[in-house]
């Protein structure tokens, strides 16, 4: 009894972190001894970073919102309301509340899908529901079903409607692409923990399949992404490999042991694609010449992965499964990297055991912890080096649990460096969402036809979502997303969702749309301060208000009808349908009036630029 | 005691339906699958592997020829 009574105290007692002298300000998310001290960790990295640069609050707030989420909206310029009314932050409660945001996103994130659609966020399809709905159109109830637990986002309820309607694969096979696309540009735009769509796009992107070519698999493929990203790599490596949508895109539902041709049936035999890439972009991180592996090596894992095949969709009503032929499985003693692999005809044992070997190799930990640094704190090696060093030795100590990885990631001081700050672009998704963002956009406000022209904006830029048709999935760099014909695309986009800002400004205070107090007045002028002092930003950087001027000489005097939208090298294949003029946004009037520039316009330009792209 | 009753049929009720759960794929992705004994004869395996290769490959074909409207109704 007394040690229930010691337990019970225990358990009341359990702190609660808050500064004596902020007592506004508590993380309740650092509610355990490990939580707190992570949470006191990203704290003072912040804070001496912050200290030995003289940053300001905003610029904190800035990076933390670029690299973990879709960017900084106008009320909600950080997720815990750090901007108020009449309070004008310190660097160290600015600290406080963004250490306390990472400690919250990287302890809580993580489960299902079921799980997200909560605070503020839209409620959302689950992805496998979208998976459910197209296979399923002789089941108008589960239908019917399906689409009265759509709440918030009528277009995406009309989408469903049509692709019943319709009863034809090709539409139902581009509803669901953009079905995905919706939700991805959606929770990018309004969700204020980020950070497991912003991994999640990493994931996607590492273990890229095109959904051009495997398309009602996809939606599922990436929820399993989702629910296994803060668990073991070794984990997500197994489901993503099994599962159908990977196995078809890299042809290996067609990979069979030598098998000759007869009167019905075609001859069949090995295909290497799946395992290459699997060593080469999944796991080793490197080519067949660079001493690791050989082509050998590549051809005996290919053995391994004979069998591993698909299902009918016919059959399993569902979803397509994964199926493992054991009659078709290669069942000689393979050996890869030194290791012999005893041939199993029954079981997937040699391919699981290939995985698990992959997984946690030296190679591979050095590969994630490189593409990881890459992704959220710099392109360039020599200020990532020790980083990288130490997130391999996390990855390797750990069994690959990828969250002890972030939580490095997000406390260290290359993160939070200088150097750091600005030193990447956004890419198509993080602009669109970012323009989102702000211009203000709420659940209340956001509809389909806004989201529509995000997802064909992103398609115009070069990064058509789920679709991208290599296997080494988009890159990173800035030089891929940031030129001319981006910058355009980027400006009339911008001016285009300035227009649709819900702030509306009547007499001397903004009104805005969903009536919310909080949102009223004082967050209006906020709002309209905050897009001033980027003003001024712009207009005193000469280089970038010349930049403006240049592309919206060139934007105006050519389009609709002649700029067309040349996109990023070796996409333009993909975004061939999508070569359409738009309407043009009447800003300025007809040549030769003096019609005054909306504030809109102003917005457009300043996210149109080139400054606006820094991530 | 009926309030009882009545407790305990709703639980063994619920009991029977999570039982009763229709589940077709099982632990496909997470472990070992043999994919059911029918994979292990090879005929009968080519020609269950070769009927989904078909289907994939159909729906491979099947693209939309022309960009979709992409213009929605305000129900």
């Amino acid at each position: 009894m007394k040690t229930l009574g010691i337990l019970l105290l225990a358990l009341t007692v359990i702190p609660t972190f808050s500064f004596a002298e902020e007592e506004d300000y508590t993380c309740a998310a650092a509610s355990t001894a490990e939580r707190y001290a992570y949470f006191e960790r990203v704290y003072y990295s912040i804070l001496d970073n912050a200290n030995a640069n003289d940053l300001e609050p905003e610029q904190l707030v800035q990076h933390f919102l670029n690299r973990l989420s879709g960017g900084a909206h106008p009320y909600r310029l950080n997720p815990s309301s750090l901007y108020t009314r009449d309070n004008v932050p310190e660097v160290s409660t600015a600290a406080i509340k963004i250490a306390c945001n990472i400690v919250t996103q990287i302890y809580s994130s993580g489960s299902s899908y079921a799980r997200v659609a909560t605070g503020g966020t839209p409620k959302f399809e689950p992805a496998e529901n979208v998976h459910n709905l197209v296979l399923s159109p002789k089941l108008p109830h589960l239908a019917n079903f399906r689409v009265s637990a759509i709440q918030t986002n009528q277009g995406l309820l009309n989408l469903y409607r049509q692709a019943h309607r319709t009863d034809h694969a090709p539409a139902i096979n581009y509803w669901v692409r953009m079905a995905m696309g919706f939700e991805q540009i959606n929770y990018y735009a309004l969700d204020n923990y980020n950070l497991r769509w912003s991994l999640q796009d990493f994931w996607f992107n590492h273990f890229n399949v095109d959904s051009g070519k495997v398309t009602l698999d996809v939606p599922e493929y990436r929820r399993f992404i989702f629910e296994k990203q803060f668990g073991k790599f070794g984990d997500m490596l197994a489901s993503v490999i099994k599962h159908p949508a990977m196995l078809i895109y890299l042809d290996n539902h067609t990979s069979t042991k030598v098998i000759a041709a007869t009167a019905t049936k075609p001859a069949r035999g090995p295909h290497e694609n799946l395992a290459r890439e699997l060593m080469e972009l999944h796991t080793l991180g490197t080519g067949p010449t660079s001493g690791v592996y050989t082509q050998a090596d590549v051809a005996a894992a290919a053995k391994i992965l004979t069998g591993w095949g698909v299902g009918s969709h016919k059959v399993y009503t569902v979803a397509r499964p994964f199926l493992f032929y054991g009659s078709l499985h290669d069942a000689s003693n393979k050996r890869v990297m030194g290791k012999t692999y005893p041939g199993d005809v029954r079981t997937t044992s040699e391919g699981d055991e290939l995985l698990r070997d992959l997984a946690l190799h030296p190679s591979t930990a050095e590969n994630i912890a490189t593409k990881l640094a890459i992704r959220f704190v710099s392109e360039n090696p020599d200020q990532t080096r020790f980083l990288r060093g130490r997130l391999k030795n996390i990855f390797l100590n750990t069994d690959g649990n990828l969250r002890e990885v972030y939580k490095e990631l997000f406390a260290s001081d290359e993160f939070w460096s200088n150097e750091a700050r600005e030193s990447k672009a956004k890419r198509p998704l993080e602009f669109v969402a970012s323009v989102l963002r702000h211009t203000g956009v709420s659940k209340y406000t956001l509809n389909t036809a806004l989201v529509a022209e995000a997802f064909k904006t992103t398609t115009r830029m070069g990064q058509e979502l789920t679709r991208c048709p290599v296997p080494t999935g988009y890159p990173d760099e800035i030089e891929h997303w940031v030129h001319m014909n981006n910058t355009v695309e980027g400006i009339r986009f911008s001016v285009l969702f300035s227009g649709q800002n819900p702030c509306q400004k009547v007499g001397a205070e903004y009104r805005c749309i969903d009536n919310n107090p909080d949102y009223n007045d004082a967050i209006g002028a906020h709002y309209q301060s905050y897009l001033a002092r980027e003003a001024d930003a712009v207009a005193n950087n000469l280089s970038a208000m010349n930049l403006v001027q240049t592309v919206f000489a060139h934007w105006y005097k050519f389009h609709p009808l002649t700029v067309r939208y040349r996109l990023s090298p070796g996409m333009a294949d993909v975004n061939t349908a999508f070569n359409q003029p738009v309407a043009t946004p009447d800003l300025v009037g007809p040549p030769g009036s003096r019609k005054k520039m909306p504030i809109q316009a102003m917005a457009g330009f300043f996210m149109g630029s080139k400054e606006f792209w820094k991530r | 005691m009926r309030s009882f009753s009545y407790l305990v049929s709703i639980f063994a009720f619920a009991v029977v339906l999570s039982a009763c759960k229709f589940n077709p794929q099982g632990d496909a992705y997470g472990g070992p699958s043999d994919g059911g004994p029918e994979l292990q004869d090879e005929a009968q395996a080519r020609e269950v592997f070769e009927a989904a290769l078909t289907e994939v490959e159909a729906e491979q074909d099947a693209e939309a020829p022309t960009e979709p409207d992409l213009s929605f109704s305000s129900e």
